[in-house]
């Protein structure tokens, strides 16, 4: 029992590191980045072949690197890979006039395609068998023990801790300011000077450093990724999270997080399968979310707990 | 030089496919501003409807597409009507608008796993026969597939080019406000574009199902990026450049699939898309740059 709940609070807190991530980017500058969860799975896959060793020849598995170099390196390694690739999609995307339609369109397609080449380049990351066995960062307690899930968690939830109280500080800067003046009003903001593109790209950049992250350490404690782990539904959940609490009221987003995947996921899991109709049950939760999100965006767009107007006031 | 000639052919039935879609997806971007992340799930719904027809009523093949392709028509028809124009008169974001077409692709997509179950389908389609035409190979579906989208286009091109409705849509097209002032509604010119769009998407979605035959719940979502890609090469709104974008995106799909894996396919389409949007983000067909936003 204990360890059940304690892997639910550990997926909770991994959650919410990638919505207060989403957040930066959508809540704060206002960037549909459908491509969002791609980071996150970049993330996952990048740490797994950097921690990974080569792979044995009769496993049959096939993936690059296989490094074998200690967890604190891959989780670098990362949100290095992230970064970079953050850089060259914002750049990409957000390069003409900060068009919001053709924004979604970009990060939608490169979803769609990093996974098609995941899929099918097998040699990359084993394609659709994915990576598993994972090695872990806590050579001194045995994996399978209550005491290695509780002490995950610890570390899961001091870095949820400093990633949420540096971004409080950041948006009360100067550069917080900006990229929300931005969002409301683009002309208006750079007349004051503020540099739309530079500021919009720190914004999606740093959102993806803390995608990777969050995917790093998702993967170490699932110890296995394949394709069909990241689809357009999982990065739906972030998004509902972050409208259901309150875009760009990190507060907000924790609560819209634990509701989400706390509550309503972890609830329908208790169903029982339907054996007639293998997968129901998941089609049935995503349809949820797609009403859900609907009806949020409809009677209440600013969320459970609404973004405050200023920082300075709050 | 078979291969490349035969990957040519297949492209140019690609490209079919992708010119009444994108075509559709430019006449409703075009009039209302919104990229509906839905579309592909309505080509997938159009597929769902014809082999329901097939299976529920033994209709025809000829009757099963008309009937799937008035559906959709009807489906689109309601997306807008009740749901996204209730977010336009409440004065929604733009993003808003944007997330409210994921949902609902979301719903289509995952209401399709629900009722008839996540597994590919098959449509009985007529027998396959290889005809070579010139350097080409072609099935007859494949054929009939092109023959469809030609017809289609055609009468795309006499409805906007010669008739009212066409007019008032291209004239909502360019500018909503001056188009009010003549005395076009543009809410009824909107809810217009989306019932042809819906109907023209449905039409795709059969045409896709013939030229492959199988389909399961995301075959149109994946279908999506090169659809959207070949309407941004295009230029957006604009149905003549959206054919020429299809073609493009067509030809070069196929061709990479001739030499590459399958899923390289889609990387082409991000490549052009990407490439078009650093290099001439109005469209390739678009020679005066319009100021504003999405019109």
């Amino acid at each position: 029992m204990t360890i059940y709940v304690v892997s639910v609070l550990i997926n909770i807190v991994i959650v919410m590191i990638a919505a207060i991530g989403l957040n930066v980017q959508f809540g704060w500058g206002g960037q549909l980045n459908l491509a969002y969860f791609t980071f996150f799975a970049i993330g996952a896959y990048v740490l797994a072949v950097v921690t990974l060793g080569r792979p044995t020849p009769d496993s049959g598995e096939s993936y690059i690197l296989g490094l074998g170099l200690p967890w604190i390196v891959g989780v670098a390694a990362a949100v290095v890979t992230t970064v970079l690739l953050g850089l060259g999609l914002g750049f990409v995307a957000l390069s003409r006039a900060l068009r919001a339609d053709y924004f979604a369109i970009v990060t939608l397609a490169a979803f769609q395609v990093v996974n098609s080449v995941v899929t099918q380049q097998t040699n990359l990351f084993d394609g659709a068998q994915g990576l598993y066995g994972i090695p872990q960062p806590l050579p001194f307690i045995t994996t399978a023990s209550d005491s290695y899930a509780v002490a995950y968690l610890g570390i899961c939830v001091v870095i949820l801790a400093l990633i949420y109280w540096s971004l409080s500080v950041m948006i009360r800067r100067p550069f917080g300011r900006a990229l929300r003046a931005l969002r409301e009003d683009e002309a208006g903001a750079s007349a004051f000077g503020i540099s739309a593109v530079a500021v919009q790209l720190k914004a999606f950049v740093l959102g993806a450093g803390i995608a990777g992250l969050s995917g790093a350490l998702f993967v170490t404690y699932l110890t296995i990724i394949d394709p069909s782990s990241w689809s357009i539904g999982e990065e739906f959940l972030l998004l509902i999270g972050i409208i259901l609490g309150g875009t760009g009221n990190l507060r907000g987003v924790l609560l819209g997080v634990f509701l989400v995947v706390g509550v309503f996921t972890e609830g329908l899991r208790l169903l029982p399968e339907i054996p007639s109709h293998v997968g129901a049950i998941n089609g049935i939760e995503n349809m949820a979310l797609g009403v859900l999100i609907i009806v949020v965006l409809r009677w209440r767009p600013e969320g459970i707990l609404p973004e405050p107007v200023s920082y300075d006031l709050a | 030089m078979n291969l490349l000639l035969e990957a040519v052919g297949f492209g140019l039935v690609t490209a079919s496919i992708l010119a009444i879609a994108s075509v559709a997806v430019s006449l409703q971007y075009g009039v209302d501003g919104i990229p509906n992340f839905a579309h592909g799930d309505l080509l997938t719904l159009a597929a769902y409807f014809a082999w329901m027809s097939q299976n529920l009523f033994n209709a025809n093949l000829e009757v099963a597409f008309l009937v799937a392709a008035c559906l959709t028509a009807v489906v689109a028809w309601v997306i807008n009507r009740f749901i996204l124009e209730t977010f336009r008169k409440a004065r929604a974001r733009y993003t808003t608008l944007l997330i409210v077409t994921i949902g609902l692709s979301l719903i289509i997509q995952n209401g399709i796993i629900v009722v008839l179950g996540p597994s590919a389908q098959i449509l009985s389609v007529p027998e396959t026969q290889l005809t070579r035409v010139g350097p080409f190979l072609w099935t007859n579906a494949q054929v009939v597939v092109m023959v469809i989208a030609a017809a289609t286009l055609v009468v795309v091109h006499i409805v906007l080019k010669y008739t009212i409705v066409g007019k008032a849509q291209r004239a909502v097209a360019d500018s909503p406000e001056l188009a009010s002032i003549t005395g076009i509604n543009p809410t009824r010119v909107i809810r217009l574009t989306w019932l042809a769009d819906g109907f023209l998407t449905g039409i795709a979605g059969c045409a896709l199902v013939l030229s492959s035959a199988t389909f399961n719940p995301t075959t149109g979502f994946a279908f999506l990026l090169p659809i959207f890609a070949a309407a941004v090469v295009g230029g957006i709104g604009k149905p003549y450049g959206a054919m020429v974008g299809a073609l493009i995106l067509g030809i070069a799909m196929e061709v990479t699939a001739a030499y590459l894996p399958a899923g390289y396919k889609l990387v082409i389409a991000f490549a052009i898309l990407a490439a078009v949007l650093l290099v001439r983000p109005q469209g390739i067909f678009t020679t005066v740059l319009r100021g504003g936003a999405a019109a």
